[in-house]
């Protein structure tokens, strides 16, 4: 199965999520994405920027030194602006890729969360 | 009958009368949402399904005895059931289908148009089948009724989400609140907020958003960050919270009417 195939298997999983795309933060690249609307190349990299500054911009890079009880990176953030929520997931095998997710506000969050991290994990088993 | 045997016999016959009288809803412990009976109702109940976060169900009744009870969680319906005439209607809204949607629509504009006074009662619940179901998001019902009685309901204020967060927050940072009274919760995770916010304000602030980060670990607490005009809200919650500090935030974004 496809990088391809396995975003849209979750965005089929999940309705309430219109935009699905794997990104390379370290290039700022889209690799495979998965969107029911057709979404335009700037929107994409405007994703990918966006979970860029919200797992590895400068709020991110003080959160294990500010006191807090953890010694990581963000492992995933969200970003809720202009009634537009986008919920941006890091592998747990390749610290540099991520999944980039643009969903309805009222979505049940945890849920995509917990699966979005198997997902990371399957493609990062057989990359 | 000697005089005062036949007064306590009317008595004995007023409290007979009164206990076999069924209690009606308007005596039920409810509180009165609505009398006018035209879109207020609509808007009354949309307000009560806003304002809850934790499961519960909220028992709507009419003067004419129907109830319609909507199992709420975290702002979502799942689960709606309708006693009318003495027969229960119930559905569990498992997946938020459209056709849900629509069914708890045509539900709630029926249940409205026939009532001229409604009163409602909350109560927690613990029915996992019910609370874990998808159900329905109030913004997709707002949208699906049109946007014109949905637009009326109230936006939360920054300072209602964050009263709202107390049952769940470890740590509150309140950039607007007097030095002395900024961190509320444990102080030591009220430090770090601190810690971050000076170098946001070192960054510059930027423009009005939410932001959540979660760490890797589940008992890493997950850091929010909410900006308004300026305003700086940040607080510490465990991660399992998620849902529902979500729940409580994403309706201060929502876009505007």
């Amino acid at each position: 199965m496809t990088v391809g195939d396995r975003l849209d298997r979750f965005r089929a999983r999940f309705p309430g999520c219109f935009v699905v795309a794997f990104a390379d933060l370290s290039t700022g690249m889209v690799l495979a994405d998965s969107s029911g609307a057709k979404t335009v190349q700037e929107q994409l990299d405007a994703l990918c920027h966006s979970a860029t500054d919200s797992l590895n911009g400068n709020i991110a890079q003080q959160l294990p030194g500010a006191g807090l009880p953890t010694n990581s990176m963000p492992q995933h953030a969200v970003a809720l602006s202009g009634g537009e929520m986008a919920c941006f997931l890091r592998s747990p095998t390749v610290e540099n890729e991520a999944l980039c997710i643009l969903c309805d506000p009222q979505m049940p969050l945890s849920a995509v969360i917990s699966e979005g991290a198997e997902l990371l994990a399957d493609i990062g088993r057989e990359a | 009958m000697p005089e005062s045997h036949h007064e306590e016999a009317l008595r004995l016959t007023a409290v007979l009368q009164q206990l076999s009288e069924v209690p009606s809803v308007q005596r039920a412990g409810g509180r009165l949402i609505t009398s006018s009976g035209d879109d207020s109702a609509l808007l009354g109940i949309l307000q009560e399904v806003q304002e809850t976060v934790l499961p519960r169900d909220l028992h709507f009744c009419a003067a004419d005895q129907s109830e319609l009870v909507l199992t709420v969680a975290e702002r979502r319906i799942t689960r709606m059931r309708l006693v009318e005439k003495g027969a229960l209607s119930q559905n569990l809204l498992k997946d938020g289908s459209a056709d849900d949607l629509a069914q708890v629509a045509a539900r709630l504009v029926a249940f409205c148009a026939d009532a001229s006074e409604i009163w409602v009662r909350a109560e927690l619940i613990s029915d996992h089948l019910a609370v874990d179901a998808v159900g329905l998001s109030l913004s997709a019902l707002k949208s699906h009724l049109g946007g014109v009685v949905g637009a009326a309901v109230e936006p939360i204020s920054l300072d209602a989400a964050v009263s709202g967060s107390k049952d769940f927050a470890l740590a509150v940072l309140d950039s607007n609140a007097a030095e002395s009274d900024q961190i509320i919760g444990q102080r030591d995770l009220g430090a770090s907020l601190r810690l971050l916010d000076a170098e946001l304000l070192r960054d510059g602030v930027g423009k009005d958003r939410l932001s959540i980060w979660s760490g890797a670990m589940p008992d890493d607490p997950s850091i929010l960050l909410a900006v308004r005009n300026e305003r700086r809200i940040w607080l510490a919650f465990e991660a399992d919270n998620l849902d529902a500090c979500l729940a409580c935030w994403t309706e201060v974004f929502a876009p505007a009417p």
